[in-house]
């Protein structure tokens, strides 16, 4: 089992410690915020796992985490059969087998740098391969997202929105990595070219037997790319499972108002305005007690604002952490 | 039903460092009252500029109406001078935008800042009258006076604001997202206008603030009446509130029906496309049909279809002239040659 896992994280958490101001004398407490509160998931070889969630779930921190960019605060994370957390190993041994791909082109591009440099650049730092083999490399990288040599020779202000995000793409799959985290990759692009690139994705990852860990807060990109679904709420997992029965059968109150809350294209099954829920996800520094969904929760009773509810299996892989699974069954 | 807005061959142009651009030409709509209408199009399609030039907020130096009309009840809006403009402003045209924390004054409590709103309205219906307790000096600092207050509160209940009575107090960095873009719906709401236009409300909020803000909006058509103007680039977000959407491409409308309709009868290719972008439900190894190629360069463009270069089904005379608005169905518009001329 353990094998087929590419990625694994096991109570993974960051807390982040909140700035007191910038007076000395300030007497406010240092306050803690947990961003991300103990989330163990796994990814398998050549599957996509989605992750959605709302602004301040912790997604993106957990991104971030995954890809080292920030030490976690406890927990360990697996990767590719190593525990790459810690000082146990090199980051650039983590970083050839994993790359990230961000939301925004404009700002993870340098303006000043052509698009060839920028798709070599992890191949100078991170292999020993020589100038020539590294030209090679990413010319061929810049064909695999469907951009021409020429396009080599320009620099990302001359590219539109789409093709700049397939050189964001290009460059993290430049040194043949093994798992891509994409945090929000299409959300700041319009429909058609959000299209594009979602269909160079699901190409990309037959052709190199990519594992994508996807973190987007939209519903359907997330039902189409992936696998598996994980929702998270306030810096904790609510819920898990295989994609399909996530979306056919959905059993966390929070995952079902998601769905319904999310706008198909369905002017005859308007689930949108038959949401019934207040209020806004809660502040990680004083998260309600016990379930962090329970103020918003139609279901709540008092055991919710009591215990916090455990993942609970339901079908085989599919779980969700509710104390009254019963009632959305 | 009445026509609210009116557009007639309305085309407006802005002056750029590459030549003009062509951001309206020749858009022709009709906007009848309480109806709740979308306008859907994507980045550069010309959505935003004409829900400025409706409330006469385009860029002065930069935009020129080079043609037609755009009419609020009979009124001719292009031709009205900027003194003229504030009748209209507000008490009769609001407008939200997208992000609302760069509409909202930052130095300025919630409360003030809507009561400001209903004092305006009252000086308008009622100059004569002085409004107890309002600031003689606009954009002063000012003390609510209880009844103010209370009617502040009102505002603030009726967008759904729990504990209006300590959000009137607060300032806009203490608000979330939803908070502040529903603190803004309440503020263009109490000067009671007759037609709102909401350019992407919702784009910058969560989908669960999302789903809120536009049943709230959806509320307030059914409520009060208002006519609505929805601005997005979401077709799935059209569909679920608007009873017509309009779909423009390249700084002209290509479609325009009722919502039903143009979800189970869509016309123009570019429609087609947008709708076959949308991912629903998981992949079972289907692919996307994205739209081939990118939206055209508005400062090139010539007297053709504009969306002819993408379009599958292009033929000769695609490229020789402009496609009209043609019937095609009942309330049911479209500009393309497929369809006849």
């Amino acid at each position: 089992m353990v094998n087929e896992q590419l990625l694994t994280t096991v109570e993974l958490r960051k807390h982040y410690k909140s700035s007191r101001g910038i007076s000395p004398l300030s007497r406010a407490k240092e306050k803690i915020i947990r961003a991300v509160d103990g989330v163990s998931l796994s990814i398998p070889y050549g599957k996509t796992l989605a992750v959605v969630g709302e602004s301040g779930c912790g997604k993106t921190t957990l991104a971030r985490t995954l890809a080292l960019l920030t030490p976690p605060t406890s927990g360990e994370i697996h990767f590719d059969g190593q525990r790459i957390d810690g000082n146990a190993v090199r980051d650039e041994e983590v970083y050839r087998k994993l790359q990230m791909v961000f939301q925004d082109p404009d700002s993870s591009l340098d303006p000043t740098m052509r698009v060839g440099d920028i798709i070599a650049e992890p191949l100078h730092g991170l292999t020993k391969m020589g100038e020539e083999e590294i030209r090679q490399a990413s010319l061929q990288s810049l064909r695999a997202v469907g951009l021409s040599d020429e396009f080599a020779a320009r620099f990302p202000k001359q590219l539109s929105g789409g093709q700049k995000q397939r050189v964001a793409i290009a460059r993290a799959i430049s040194t043949h990595p093994k798992l891509l985290i994409l945090d929000e990759p299409t959300s700041a692009l319009d429909a058609s070219v959000q299209a594009q690139i979602l269909n160079l994705l699901v190409e990309l990852q037959k052709k190199f037997q990519l594992s994508y860990m996807l973190i987007t807060h939209n519903i359907a990109v997330a039902a189409y790319l992936s696998d598996y679904i994980a929702v998270m709420y306030a810096g904790n997992l609510v819920e898990y499972g295989p994609t399909s029965d996530v979306l056919v059968k959905p059993r966390h109150p929070y995952t079902i108002t998601l769905m319904k809350s999310a706008p198909t294209p369905d002017p005859w099954n308007r689930t949108l305005l038959q949401t019934e829920i207040s209020g806004e996800v809660p502040s990680a520094i004083d998260p309600p007690s016990g379930c962090k969904f329970n103020p918003r929760c139609p279901f709540a009773e008092s055991k919710c604002s009591a215990e916090i509810p455990e993942l609970t299996k339901i079908t085989e892989g599919h779980t969700a952490a509710c104390h009254f699974l019963n009632k959305t069954a | 039903m009445s026509t609210v807005l009116q557009l007639t061959d309305f085309s407006v142009q802005y002056r750029t460092s590459r030549g003009q651009v062509r951001a309206l030409d020749s858009v022709s709509l009709n906007v009848k009252e309480k109806e709740f209408i979308a306008i859907v199009g994507e980045s550069g399609c010309g959505k935003t500029t004409l829900g400025l030039a409706a409330i006469g907020l385009l860029p002065p130096k930069t935009a020129t109406v080079t043609g037609g009309s755009i009419s609020y009840k009979g009124v001719d809006l292009a031709k009205l001078s900027p003194k003229e403009m504030k009748n209209y402003r507000g008490s009769e045209i609001a407008m939200i935008f997208q992000e609302p924390l760069t509409s909202l004054n930052p130095l300025r409590r919630i409360g003030e800042q809507i009561a400001e709103s209903i004092v305006l309205r009252r000086r308008k219906t009622d100059p004569t009258t002085p409004v107890k307790g309002a600031p003689r000096i606009p954009g002063r600092k000012w003390k609510l006076s209880p009844e103010l207050k209370k009617e502040v509160e009102l505002m603030l209940t009726l967008v759904r604001i729990p504990d209006p009575d300590h959000i009137v107090d607060r300032y806009p960095f203490e608000l979330s997202g939803g908070m502040r873009q529903r603190a803004l719906i309440a503020m263009s709401l109490s000067q009671q206008p007759e037609l709102l236009i909401a350019d992407e409300p919702t784009t910058a909020l969560d989908v669960t603030t999302q789903a809120q803000v536009l049943k709230l909006m959806k509320e307030i058509k059914d409520k009060l009446g208002t006519t609505i103007i929805l601005v997005t680039h979401d077709l799935a977000v059209a569909s679920q509130v608007a009873d017509r959407v309009v779909v423009m491409y390249a700084g002209q409308v290509v479609e325009d029906a009722e919502v039903h309709e143009i979800f189970s009868q869509p016309k123009h290719p570019y429609t087609r496309g947008l709708l076959s972008c949308i991912p629903s439900g998981t992949r079972d190894g289907k692919q996307l049909t994205p739209i081939a190629g990118t939206i055209p360069d508005l400062t090139l463009r010539k007297d053709w279809c504009q969306f002819q270069p993408r379009c599958p089904y292009a033929m000769d005379v695609c490229s020789k002239k402009v496609p009209r608005l043609i019937e095609v169905g009942k309330d049911h518009r479209t500009a393309c040659f497929l369809y006849g001329e």
